[in-house]
């Protein structure tokens, strides 16, 4: 009979144990749960190039992609075992049903949870255990199984769980099925080798299912349903986040860089220096990132750590006891206070890395697939081509792909922008209104490649990797703009199922914000989604009522926001435009309230002269200013009552905007002159630094429309004072402008 | 029944300490009455032998594990949280089981004096014989470190600074100097303090980071769910009606759910199924509050009514305990009532009620 040893996958317990098994059996063939049609990977795996984590990634070759994962670390038992195999020259293979036929079953299942693993799915025995020991199932393994001291005590302890897992179990197909094909390469491998000369290695629940019992007539019925799905697989860089975070099966490691520690300390022999050790790494993190932490709180941690061990029960501390003390002495009783270190301790940054050319991801499959689909494959060169995508159906063609044939490669071309693999640049274009147009720029590198591959830490195809990390952004966005602008991305990449998450983030977001700034800018980007209709085949239905209400809440607090600093002046200029140009393209957004807004700003005394100024600017332009109350305005504004400096702002401001109108009116030239002249030297030189900002990005022509009206205010022929306005600066003006870079500007 | 009016806990749980210590299997630290087990089935419930322990905190057992577990490495507890989430309970029960006397207890208060943290005199004998033992007059800690048991320390935040560091140097050489006797008092083993501090109050004074050092610090949670809540507030009311004597019948199960709902609406800031944002009250609205605030209204429907809680002893008994700062909290019940209570089903007559209460 063959000899079998049941393991918890990515324990470090086992990982150490295993290796000491397969030294007293000294087996023939080693026998490891995993996919038996994909044993060619083993050799890579263990080659001294790859540094784990990595995964082995199985996928089918047809859209719709669906993969199975079998994930390793430097612990995982079964790595140890393939490991020790590789290095003893022994015949070392996968025992589980190939991935083809799990592809395939995973397609008769379609709502079935992801299998990435050969756990045990069935919940419940963990919420089972959970009521018998009254701790979690990560904090009772690691008690019981973790903190064993000898080879017989894990292998004791490992067989009394595995044994009680199963008959706390419901029988289910799966693994039935599962179980009957490993007992079926067991029967054949004991035919090839002596029996006693086969290790199989399998999880706890499983050996109970396989050892000791014969393949049978049964089993081969059982065997014969199975059916196949045409499907490829690679070796994957894995990385401890997604170990940590996808890993939906009870046997996962909720927290891969502890039991990195967990494993090492345990090849040094030095277990009971792991409790210290974490709780240093947490001190560690704290102190470089400017928190205070002192060795005689990690010192009081780890006794107190100590304590609640003994009193739950264990040898030694676990990962709960170890956070709770360190909540308690480090974090002044809320996790909130160290939950970064905790996370930096617990589930680490470390990504694996393979050998070249070994990688081909579902990702890059997927990639590829895509561009011969969209018929860009003849773009992934080194030389950068333009291609102009029109995104409107169109109508000219018979199947729908080709209809939307433009569309489609938008949404992938933006995809591949979320994802951050520069493949395609978006061309910026000048017609700010053709929303159906988009250009871009082609280039293919290998930077890229890499870049794919990266990704495919995100998820397994394009799209779904770009959800993910929309997603992800939109947990971590701060301010509601940020948010609007992820938003926008999700519609520029036509990921209809985002949509919802994103309204709901912009929703929590514009709950608490404040800045009407901010406010402004979210404004603009859901008005952009909404002006793109239904062009890209996205209900944009629930983004109004969203507008809507940022739109009132800006009009609302836009004239306390505006007074302000120049600084922030300038950000809240850049909302206004965006609020008008909202205003001017929904007819359901409140104008009324808006002009409302414009004249209490371009009237207020206490606004930023130069908000008051663009104000007007966007009232003259909307033709909600009468000539009178423009000329009066200037009047004002351009007084001696008013401040030089305050003058010269307004001015700026009015003259971010239509400007070819302010040309054509002589009378804002006159008074404009007539302000320059009454002043007196200091507040010339004042106003002087304002007018040369608000000039400096006139076209020459308009320059020269301005000389213009200049000269025939001041009585001087056209060419003279164009000559004045348009001739270089000679070095006496240059140094006088340049003493005016110390100016002090006072409260401007 | 007993005629006082609140029994310690120690007094009223008697018998349930007799059947732990009893019972006891797993070793006891040195000083302690029970072992740490035995504590926290004390405080969490469960059995011993054949006594039934009655549950007196019901939230997280592994918060009180990690108490208890601080107390066991001599190091002092400082228990925070908003008002009403059970920390002077929590401590008193904490040491009624641990040394079988709740009473070495100094209230903080601004007018706490470092003298009343350490020891003063019986200026009377002090002027007839001179500093000696006998005119000595020893604080609560100083008794606890000569018998090895727990002090408390209820509302530190609200002693003035200088005060409250009167205890770092208790706490880290565990010993008190008596200078005037030229005598020095070390601790014996099993000398610890609890304090609790609260987070949200007014007037309270912020705690030195020196003196933070010396504590653990455990935060009690508001209640995690509904359900506990209303299982707190339940007990509660029935042990306090039982204590006080009163005639009307306990509040049924919607009463308690209504109440509860409201406070932890308003405690949150938005409504249970998380779609309505809320404004928050100046008041804190804790459990407690939500227990005193039943009890009240026993007493009224008692007193007054027919011996039954109605919707109209509910609001008034509701608009008391919400509308804390007339200006401000008015609104946000008005708010509340209107956006949230108004749509509710079968909460009509209770909205009747409290708007007309509120106008």
């Amino acid at each position: 009979m063959a000899e079998y040893f049941g393991v918890r996958h990515l324990s470090p317990a086992c990982a150490y144990y295993v290796t000491e098994f397969l030294e007293r059996v000294k087996p023939e063939i080693v026998l490891i749960e995993g996919p038996s049609d994909l044993n060619e990977l083993i050799a890579p795996l263990c080659s001294l190039e790859t540094e784990l984590p990595a995964a082995i990634l199985a996928y089918t070759e047809k859209a719709p992609v669906r993969t199975v994962l079998w994930p390793y670390a430097e612990f995982s038992p079964e790595y140890r075992a393939m490991k020790w195999a590789v290095k003893n020259n022994k015949e070392v293979m996968f025992c589980d049903l190939p991935s083809s036929c799990l592809l395939s079953e995973d397609k008769d299942e379609e709502n079935s949870e992801e299998k990435e693993n050969n756990a045990p799915k069935s919940v419940s025995v963990y919420d089972a255990l959970e009521k018998i020991t009254g701790s979690d199932h990560y904090s009772f393994w690691e008690y019981t199984f973790e903190q064993c001291e000898s080879y017989e005590d894990l292998i004791e302890a490992v067989s009394e769980y595995g044994k009680n897992l199963r008959e706390n179990s419901e029988k289910d197909k799966h693994n039935q099925i599962r179980e009957a094909y490993m007992r079926k390469l067991i029967s054949e491998c004991e035919k090839k080798a002596s029996a006693d000369k086969v290790a199989v290695i399998t999880g706890a629940f499983h050996t109970y299912g396989i050892k000791n019992i014969p393949y049978t007539d049964e089993d081969k019925q059982l065997l014969s349903g199975l059916t196949k799905e045409k499907s490829k697989a690679t070796l994957m860089p894995y990385s401890y986040y997604r170990l940590s975070s996808r890993s939906g099966y009870g046997a996962g490691s909720k927290a891969p860089a502890y039991f990195e520690i967990l494993w090492k300390n345990r090849l040094s022999n030095t277990l009971k220096n792991s409790a210290p050790e974490y709780l240093s790494k947490i001190a560690l993190y704290q102190r470089s990132n400017g928190y205070a932490a002192s060795t005689a709180e990690v010192i009081e941690a780890t006794r107190l750590a100590e304590t609640l061990a003994s009193m739950r029960g264990g040898k030694a501390p676990n990962l709960a006891d170890l956070r709770d003390a360190a909540v308690t002495c480090m974090g002044h009783g809320s996790f909130g206070e160290i939950s970064l270190a905790c996370a930096d301790t617990e589930i680490g940054t470390k990504i694996g890395s393979l050998p070249e050319g070994t990688v081909c991801t579902s990702v890059q499959e997927d990639f590829t697939r895509q561009l011969k689909e969209l018929k860009l494959t003849k773009y992934r060169s080194a030389s950068a081509e333009d291609i102009e995508l029109d995104l409107r159906e169109n109508l000219r063609v018979k199947t729908e792909k080709s209809a939307f044939l433009d569309l489609n490669r938008s949404f992938f071309l933006h995809r591949l922008r979320v994802l951050n693999i520069h493949f395609g640049e978006l061309i910026p274009r000048h017609q700010d209104n053709a929303t159906w147009a988009e250009a871009w720029r082609l280039q293919w590198s290998p930077e890229a490649e890499i870049e794919i591959v990266e990704a495919s830490l995100q998820g397994d195809t394009v799209c779904g990797a770009a959800e993910n990390i929309l997603n992800f952004r939109l947990a971590e966005s701060q301010s509601v703009s940020e948010a609007a602008a992820i938003l926008s991305d999700v519609f520029m990449c036509g990921l209809s199922d985002c949509v919802k998450t994103a309204v709901m983030a912009v929703q929590r977001q514009a709950a608490d914000c404040t800045s009407a700034a901010d406010t402004g800018n979210a404004v603009g980007e859901l008005s952009a989604i909404i002006r793109f209709g239904n062009l890209r085949r996205i209900d944009s239905e629930p983004v109004c009522p969203l507008l809507e209400k940022l739109f009132l809440r800006f009009c609302l607090s836009a004239e306390t926001a505006a007074i302000c600093d120049r600084a922030a002046a300038t950000e809240i200029i850049g909302a206004l435009s965006q609020i008008n140009n909202a205003c001017l393209s929904h007819d359901f957004l409140d104008e009324e309230r808006f002009v409302r807004l414009l004249e209490n700003l371009s009237d207020s005394e206490f606004a930023n002269p130069l908000i008051s100024g663009y104000a007007c600017a966007v009232l003259t332009e909307r033709g909600k200013i009468s000539p009178e109350m423009l000329s009066a305005l200037i009047n004002r504004k351009l007084s001696k009552g008013t401040s030089a400096s305050d003058g010269a702002l307004w001015f700026e401001g009015l003259a971010k905007k239509n400007r070819r109108s302010l040309i054509s009116r002589l009378s804002i030239w006159e008074k404009l002159c007539s302000f320059t002249q009454e002043l007196d030297d200091e507040e010339f030189k004042s106003v002087l630094v304002c007018l040369r900002r608000t000039f400096s990005d006139f076209t020459p022509s308009e320059k020269s429309d301005i000389a213009e009206n200049i000269g025939e205010v001041l009585g001087i022929s056209k060419e003279t004072a164009a000559e004045y306005i348009t001739a270089a600066i000679t070095e006496e003006q240059q140094q006088t402008l340049d003493e005016l870079d110390d100016f002090d500007f006072g409260d401007i | 029944m007993s005629d006082t009016l609140r029994l310690t806990a120690e007094e009223l749980y008697k018998s349930e300490l007799d059947a732990l210590i009893a019972n006891e299997t797993n070793p006891v630290p040195t000083g302690w009455k029970m072992s740490p087990r035995s504590v926290l089935t004390y405080i969490m419930g469960g059995k011993s032998g054949n006594t039934v322990i009655t549950p007196k905190y019901m939230g997280d057992k592994r918060i009180v594990e990690i108490c208890i577990a601080t107390l066991v490495t001599d190091r002092a507890l400082l228990l925070i949280g908003e008002p009403g989430t059970a920390k002077s309970w929590l401590s008193e029960h904490l040491t009624a089981a641990i040394n079988g006397c709740s009473t070495r207890v100094i209230q903080g208060t601004a007018g706490t004096t470092e003298e009343q943290i350490r020891y003063s005199w019986n200026y009377a004998m002090l002027l007839a014989k001179g500093p000696s033992h006998e005119s000595l007059v020893k604080s609560p800690v100083y008794n606890a470190m000569e018998t090895g048991t727990i002090a408390r320390i209820e509302e530190i935040s609200r002693c003035a600074s200088e005060v409250q560091d009167a205890l770092i140097s208790i706490l880290s050489e565990k010993r008190i100097s008596v200078p005037e006797l030229n005598e020095e008092i070390a601790a014996k083993k099993g000398f610890s303090v609890i304090a609790t501090a609260n987070t949200r109050d007014k007037g309270v004074n912020e705690m030195s980071s020196a003196l933070k050092r010396r504590f653990n610090i455990v935060v009690l949670p508001a209640p995690a769910d509904m359900e506990t809540e209303i299982d707190i507030v339940n007990t509660r009311v029935k042990q306090l009606a039982d204590s006080f004597g009163l005639t009307a019948s306990l509040p049924d199960r919607t009463a308690v759910e209504r109440v509860v709902t409201v406070f932890r609406e308003l405690r949150n800031g938005q409504t249970l199924d998380g779609q309505i944002k809320l404004k928050q009250t100046s008041g804190v609205l804790s459990s407690a509050e939500a227990i005193s605030l039943l009890v009240n209204s026993m007493a009224l429907a008692g007193s007054f009514g027919n011996g039954k809680i109605s919707d109209s002893d509910l609001a008034a008994a509701l608009q008391g305990a919400v509308v804390k700062d007339e200006s401000k909290d008015k609104l946000c019940w008005t708010e509340y009532l209107e956006n949230v209570m108004r749509k509710r089903k079968g909460c009509a007559s209770l909205y009747a009620e409290c708007k007309e209460r509120n106008s």
